[in-house]
């Protein structure tokens, strides 16, 4: 998803979602494949509307910053 | 290097074992699979990388680190044009401050009935009077500040 730029560890990346299952920003559900060990999970509601707003903060950031670029530029 | 893997994973507590232990053993199995055809030094590199991994992560876990606020995540990159604080703050802060105050103020008082002792020095007033003094003086240049438009969410909407 990444293109090779972001490399997590198990650990780290199990972490991650242990912090995100307590904090209720995703869930875990029922995949196709339940022969694995491995589990699905899914934003919820709350999950999603952090995320959103997360996206739309770095959009006003990475706004702002080609506007400061394209100042320094003209 | 499965068996290190399994045997480190014990370092985590039992909870978080039994929870996502099989599928974190699981997970790097293929990601061990899919590492078959690198190279020694990458593979070297994903090794390392695991076994660090675990090592913090277990740590993390032992010392109960769970934040349960939103912001935490994103701490790094975090940049906002609100208030860092609720201005509720500075009003709790004041009352705090004042508690205080009067509590050394009720300290010294009944120091001195039960010495007998003369009550050389009030602590409230001049505590009260340098914190009015600073929080004026913060107040004025703030609010010149904010006339002249330089406050630091005036500058980021300039930008804008």
């Amino acid at each position: 998803m990444s293109g090779g730029r972001a490399v997590l560890s198990t650990g780290t990346l199990y972490g991650a979602l242990q912090r995100l299952l307590a904090q209720g920003w995703i869930e875990r559900f029922e995949g196709d494949d339940t022969s694995r060990d491995k589990r699905s999970y899914k934003l919820t509601a709350k999950g999603r509307h952090n995320l959103q707003a997360e996206i739309d903060r770095m959009r006003h950031l990475t706004r702002l910053a080609g506007l400061r670029v394209a100042r320094k530029e003209a | 290097m499965l068996r290190l893997y399994r045997s480190l994973i014990y370092l985590y507590p039992a909870a978080y074992r039994h929870e996502f232990g099989p599928e974190m053993t699981s997970v790097f199995v293929q990601a061990r699979q899919d590492m078959r055809e690198q190279s020694l030094l990458r593979r070297g590199f994903f090794y390392a990388r695991e076994t660090g991994g675990l090592l913090s992560g277990a740590a993390r876990s032992h010392l109960g680190y769970v934040p349960v606020n939103d912001w935490t995540p994103f701490r790094r990159f975090n940049m906002h044009r609100q208030f860092r604080f609720p201005r509720s703050t500075v009003a709790l802060m004041c009352v705090i401050l004042a508690a205080v105050t009067f509590a050394i103020e009720k300290a010294q008082h009944i120091q001195a009935d039960r010495t007998g002792a003369q009550l050389r020095t009030e602590t409230a007033a001049p505590l009260i009077l340098t914190f009015i003094v600073v929080y004026v003086a913060a107040a004025v240049a703030w609010g010149i500040l904010f006339a002249l438009r330089r406050t630091g969410m005036h500058r980021l909407d300039k930008v804008e």
